[in-house]
């Protein structure tokens, strides 16, 4: 009998040129009616049953080989991703962070897209994996019912025509496991209440003057357990609720509104944050974080005043007895006002993602958020 | 006890203690009960608590996968730590009652524990909430050190 090293070589080969093949023959399976799913469900099977037999088999390889084999195996991940990216909408958004990559390369989009409220016109609307345009933004409470066929489009292709108009996405939350936003500027992203089964954990990163909403699926009972928002540039991200620890790094000319158990920020500059936290909000290496607290618009039985420490925070960069440099209340004067969460924030049909992100003073002439604040 | 702030060291301290875990706070002094703030500033303090260390718990929060490379910087460089030499390492991969978490697969990778030669370790996943796996892990470190003890 061989070498159960060798052995395991030759199983291994033999599947790994198995599970390419398969990846390769995706692109001819057809989109509708599932087939496609099926053969990427099928592909990342196989990836996660060979990986699992790669630890399995650590008894008896080396530890380069297994470096090998593990980079064999990413490498096919990769090979998927690139795969799934080129054949269409399901892509666009992901849900889990070892697909990262894939949408790195739709980070240019179009400045007027918005991804709106599929629950618009009837609520009990269960989401499909559908991908829509309309040339209007104010029709979009008609768009209840999309035509299959818009599903099979490319979703490139559509995100490059539509420079021009106003254009709606629906993509599906319904059965992602978690959130993972990442790599988009100008787009105007609310998570609908279909996306509360993926609340498990959340993560916003690299997004520049977008407006993401995320209140919705997190407030009626399905919280995210952490959340993680890193490298957002004028952006406006309303994050909704968390039971757990909320993480702000590198954050830089926005406004953050989060209710959460516990808040760290690192390396944020110029950020506003509307807060409710029941613990000590800590920053790190921070420098003009304005702290006020959470909206009334967003309070929910869970989010009571009165447990709310917004203004206790720690300054990890400041430990003597007088008040911190880096952070101040932001005065009531230059807090965005009620009305303004509750109509503006959530879109309005005469308004693009730039427009509202400039009259919450955080797309300035300067390119520095809230000049008002500078100068008070 | 050591990791990156979030990690839930301080929560895992309260589990243990049978304190109430949902009163979250943040280890900004170096607390006397094992366990040292994570934050960047505090992490140069860490090596002011090393004299006479027989076991090293290192908290990784399974949940973080943005900062699991940070988080075996940090590891790998404690333990050249000469006064770590020799210390059992327990890795607690936390927050495993989280959906979509790391498996124990993508911790072994993102930490590089196979390289660490210098030390025994072991990981196991834990959740701080539901304090699964917490005092299997404090009884292994306890065990490994003992079998340390005898030897000399």
């Amino acid at each position: 009998m061989a070498d159960p090293k060798e052995k395991f070589f030759r199983h291994f080969q033999a599947e790994i040129t198995l599970i390419q093949d398969e990846i390769d023959s995706l692109a001819a399976m057809s989109p509708i009616g599932g087939e496609r799913q099926t053969g990427i469900d099928k592909v990342l099977a196989g990836i996660s049953r060979l990986s699992n037999e790669v630890m399995d088999a650590t008894d008896f390889i080396p530890s380069y080989d297994q470096r090998a084999y593990s980079q064999a195996i990413k490498a096919l991940t990769e090979k998927l991703n690139v795969m799934t990216g080129k054949l269409g909408p399901k892509s666009r958004f992901q849900f889990k962070s070892r697909n990262t990559g894939a949408t790195a390369t739709h980070s240019q989009a179009a400045p007027d897209l918005r991804i709106h409220r599929p629950w618009g016109s009837d609520g009990s609307q269960d989401v499909e994996d559908t991908t829509n345009e309309v040339a209007d933004v104010e029709t979009r409470d008609a768009v209840g019912v999309l035509p299959a066929i818009s599903s099979t489009k490319n979703y490139n292709e559509e995100l490059s025509r539509s420079d021009s108009v106003g254009g709606v996405r629906k993509p599906s939350f319904s059965t992602a496991k978690n959130i993972a936003i990442s790599d988009h500027r100008g787009l105007h992203i609310m998570l609908p209440s279909t996306a509360s089964r993926a609340t498990s954990s959340g993560s916003l990163t690299n997004l520049a003057r977008c407006i993401v909403d995320m209140t919705v699926p997190t407030s009626a009972g399905a919280p995210f357990a952490g959340l993680v928002l890193k490298n957002i540039k004028h952006s406006l991200i309303i994050a909704g609720h968390v039971a757990g620890p909320a993480h702000l790094t590198s954050i830089e000319d926005s406004i953050i509104v989060v209710a959460a158990r516990q808040v760290r920020m690192h390396d944020c500059k110029n950020v506003q944050v509307y807060l409710h936290c029941t613990s000590h909000p800590i920053i790190e290496d921070c420098s003009k974080v304005a702290f006020a607290p959470l909206p009334s618009y967003y309070v929910n039985e869970s989010t009571t005043p009165e447990t709310n420490q917004w203004d206790k925070v720690d300054d990890f960069k400041w430990l003597k007895d007088t008040a911190s440099p880096n952070w101040s209340i932001l005065p009531e004067k230059h807090r965005v006002q009620g009305d303004v969460w509750e109509n503006t924030v959530c879109g309005k049909a005469s308004m693009s993602t730039d427009d509202i992100l400039r009259e919450l003073l955080i797309l300035t002439p300067t390119g520095m958020a809230f000049p008002d604040e500078a100068t008070t | 006890m050591l990791g990156l702030d979030n990690a839930g060291k301080t929560t895992i301290v309260k589990k243990i203690m049978n304190e109430d875990v949902n009163t979250a706070s943040s280890s900004k002094q170096l607390s006397m009960r094992g366990d040292v703030g994570g934050q960047k500033t505090l992490r140069s303090y860490w090596r002011n608590y090393f004299e006479k260390t027989d076991a090293l718990i290192w908290v990784v929060d399974a949940t973080d996968r943005l900062r699991i490379d940070d988080c075996r910087d940090e590891l790998h460089g404690l333990l050249q730590e000469e006064r770590l030499s020799g210390a059992s390492l327990l890795v607690f991969a936390n927050k495993t009652d989280v959906q979509g978490c790391m498996d124990e697969t993508e911790i072994l990778q993102g930490l590089q524990l196979k390289a660490i030669r210098s030390h025994r370790w072991h990981v196991l996943r834990c959740s701080a909430i539901t304090g699964e796996n917490l005092r299997e892990g404090l009884a292994w470190v306890v065990e490994d050190a003992k079998a340390r003890l005898f030897l000399y």
